[in-house]
């Protein structure tokens, strides 16, 4: 009877260390996991070249922001429209308060492709 | 704070950026620890940007003094869209949770901004069928 007792408890042990193996072993094979991801971020390269719209802008407007001139001004006869910097080149100046801030939903597919959807904040776009 | 030689000053200003990322990724090395993702994404997002001390001045053309912004151009909004490239490497800790390193790139479609972030990012991985 203990002989038995001890086997059973030998075999149980097996097959739960066998699907635990297994289950570990197969998850990402496995089709259809959820995947909930959060993550901050920092900047590590830069790169901000910069459109400047001063003096000779003469009414082509920020391509980035749709707004209108700040103000126009008739200089011997020409109309000269002035728009402001856009605060980019400001901040450019000072990177080292940039973050980024992502929360994001994956479903995982077969052959490893997964579909992301995720929100996020930075102050550098 | 900008000079006032190209005719325009800020004193301080804030540029923020909400949206959303729909993106693909492909997963190498699966049913290890580590795992490598690559992915591209779209991006969609509204842009504020907000002065709060805006000057504006026009020292070519000899008008020195300071001209106020209207109040409008305290703050304003914009859609800007553009993509970005990421790759994960992942740690998986237990098989339903991993820490990941992240980089992702923006790709700028008018080339007038881009940038590359590093990050740290953790996932929570859940059977499709007990989510819902």
């Amino acid at each position: 009877m203990r002989y038995h007792l001890t086997l059973f408890a030998l075999l149980l042990c097996v097959s739960l260390s066998a699907q635990t193996e297994n289950r570990t072993l197969k998850f990402e094979s496995e089709n259809g996991y959820w995947q909930i991801n959060a993550g901050y971020f920092l900047p590590v390269t830069t790169k901000f070249p910069f459109t400047r719209y001063t003096t000779d802008t003469l009414g082509l407007p920020p391509r980035r922001f749709g707004i209108s001139p700040s103000r126009e001004i008739e200089v011997d006869g020409v109309n000269y429209s002035y728009y402001s910097r856009p605060a980019q080149l400001a901040r450019a100046t000072d990177p080292s308060n940039w973050w980024a801030f992502k929360l994001g939903i994956r479903r995982t597919f077969s052959y490893g492709l997964s579909l992301r959807i995720e929100v996020f904040r930075t102050n550098a776009i | 704070m900008l000079g006032n030689n190209d005719g325009f000053q800020a004193t301080q200003d804030t540029l923020s950026a909400t949206g959303q990322q729909i993106g693909f990724d492909y997963t190498f090395m699966r049913n290890k620890r580590f795992q490598i993702q690559l992915g591209l994404s779209a991006r969609f997002s509204t842009v504020t940007q907000s002065f709060s001390q805006p000057l504006f001045t026009v020292p070519d053309l000899g008008y020195e003094e300071p001209i106020g912004i209207p109040t409008q151009f305290l703050s304003r909004r914009a859609r800007d869209n553009d993509m970005a490239i990421q790759v994960d490497l992942l740690y998986r800790i237990t098989p339903s949770f991993s820490v990941g390193l992240e980089f992702w790139r923006q790709l700028d479609r008018l080339n007038q901004l881009s940038g590359s972030f590093i990050g740290l990012d953790a996932k929570y991985w859940i059977p499709a069928g007990n989510l819902f």
